[in-house]
C-alpha cells in the first residue's frame, strides 16, 4: 500500500471519529446533569421568534407573557355550570 | 527494499491515529466539561405578576415537592371536581420550574410544576378580601375595579386569611338558592370543617339569598356577595386570579 493512501485512509478515519466524538458529547454531557439543569424548555411561553436559542441564560428564569390588558370585565373566564358545594 | 519505508510510514500512520485519538478525547471530555463550566447558576425568582398556570397534559399535571425530578410527586387532575379546566397559581420560577401555589389542604400548600406541563398568563387582575371591614375589592390593573360590602365567616367558622387564587368560576342551576347566580371556587379551605354540603370544606366566593347578611361575621367560612356583585365578578375575573383574605 502507497504510503499516501495509507496516509489519506488514516485521516478519514480519523476524522470520522473527532467528528461523531464532537456530535455525541454535548447530548452526553447535558444527560448527565439532571433534569433541573435543562435549560431549554421545549414550551416556549413567550419571545418565541423564530430565533432559536440564544445562550444559556434564555431560559433560567422565564418571565410571563406581556400582559395585553382587555380592560376589567373584559376577560374570558372558564364558567362551568355545576352545583357549588362550597362552605356557604 | 521497500521495507523501511513502509515501516516508517506505518509507524507514521500509527503516530497520527494516536494522536487524532487522543485529540478526540480531549476534545470529548473538554466539550463536557465547558458545558457543565457554562453552565448558569439557576436561581429562584420571585414572580412580581401573578401569573395563571393552565395545564395542558390531559393526564393531569404532576406537582413536585422541590423543582427536581428526583423529589416526591403528586398528580392533580387536569380539571377540577366540578369540570373546571385545572388552573394553578404560579409564584416564582426556577429554571424551568414554576412554584405554583397548591388548592388542596393545609392552605397555603405549594408545589413545582414543569414549565412545559403548562400553560402561562399574567393575571392583571386581583381580589382582596378584608375580614374586619368586611369588604372585597377587586384590583384590575393597579386600580380598583369594584368595591362591595361582604359577609365573612362566623366566629366559630372563621373565614381562612392567606394568599389563595381562583379556582372555579361556576354557574348554577338554581340562582335563586343560597349560593346566588354564581359561585367563584377558591383555592382555600375551612381550617374548622372538613366537609360541607358533599364538599371538602372548599370556600369560594358567591351570591346569597340572604342579602341582609352582608356586610356580617355569619357564614360558614365562604365570602357572600351581592348578587349583582358575583355576577360581575364572575365574568371578569379569569381563572388563577388571586386572592388575598386577611
Amino acid at each position: 500500500m502507497k504510503l499516501s493512501t495509507r496516509i489519506t485512509r488514516t485521516f478519514a478515519i480519523a476524522t470520522i471519529a473527532v467528528s461523531g466524538s464532537i456530535a455525541v458529547a454535548p447530548h452526553l454531557a447535558g444527560a448527565a446533569q439532571g433534569p433541573g439543569d435543562i435549560t431549554n424548555p421545549t414550551h416556549c411561553t413567550h419571545g418565541c421568534d423564530g430565533g432559536g436559542l440564544q445562550g444559556p441564560d434564555d431560559f433560567t428564569a422565564p418571565t410571563p407573557p406581556p400582559v395585553v390588558d382587555p380592560g376589567p370585565e373584559a376577560q374570558d373566564p372558564t364558567i362551568v355550570v355545576a352545583q357549588p358545594t362550597f362552605t356557604g | 527494499m521497500s521495507t523501511p519505508v513502509r515501516t516508517t510510514a506505518a509507524a507514521l500512520a500509527r503516530a497520527l491515529l494516536v494522536a487524532l485519538v487522543l485529540l478526540a478525547t480531549l476534545l470529548f471530555t473538554g466539550l463536557g466539561t465547558a458545558a457543565h463550566a457554562a453552565k448558569p447558576r439557576v436561581h429562584t425568582v420571585e414572580l412580581t405578576t401573578p401569573v395563571a398556570a393552565r395545564a395542558t397534559v390531559p393526564e393531569g399535571v404532576t406537582v413536585w415537592s422541590a423543582p427536581r425530578a428526583t423529589a416526591s410527586s403528586v398528580t392533580l387532575p387536569a380539571t377540577t371536581s366540578f369540570g373546571t379546566p385545572r388552573v394553578l397559581l404560579a409564584t416564582a420560577t426556577r429554571g424551568t420550574w414554576l412554584r405554583v401555589l397548591l388548592p388542596t389542604r393545609p392552605n397555603g400548600s405549594t408545589g413545582w410544576v414543569r414549565a412545559r406541563d403548562v400553560i402561562t398568563r399574567a393575571i392583571a387582575d386581583e381580589v382582596r378580601v378584608d375580614l374586619a371591614a368586611h369588604t372585597l375589592t377587586w384590583w384590575h390593573a393597579g386600580s380598583v375595579a369594584l368595591e362591595s360590602p361582604v359577609a365573612v365567616g362566623a366566629p366559630e367558622t372563621p373565614t381562612p386569611a392567606g394568599t389563595f387564587f381562583v379556582t372555579d368560576l361556576l354557574q348554577n342551576a338554581d340562582p335563586a338558592g343560597a349560593y346566588g347566580p354564581f359561585a367563584l371556587g377558591l383555592s382555600a379551605h375551612s381550617d374548622t370543617l372538613s366537609e360541607f354540603a358533599g364538599g371538602d370544606g372548599q370556600i369560594g366566593v358567591h351570591g346569597t339569598d340572604t342579602p341582609w347578611s352582608i356586610g356580617q361575621s355569619v357564614s360558614h367560612g365562604c365570602v357572600r356577595v351581592p348578587n349583582d356583585v358575583v355576577e360581575r365578578l364572575a365574568h371578569g375575573l379569569p381563572l388563577g386570579t388571586r386572592v388575598v383574605i386577611g
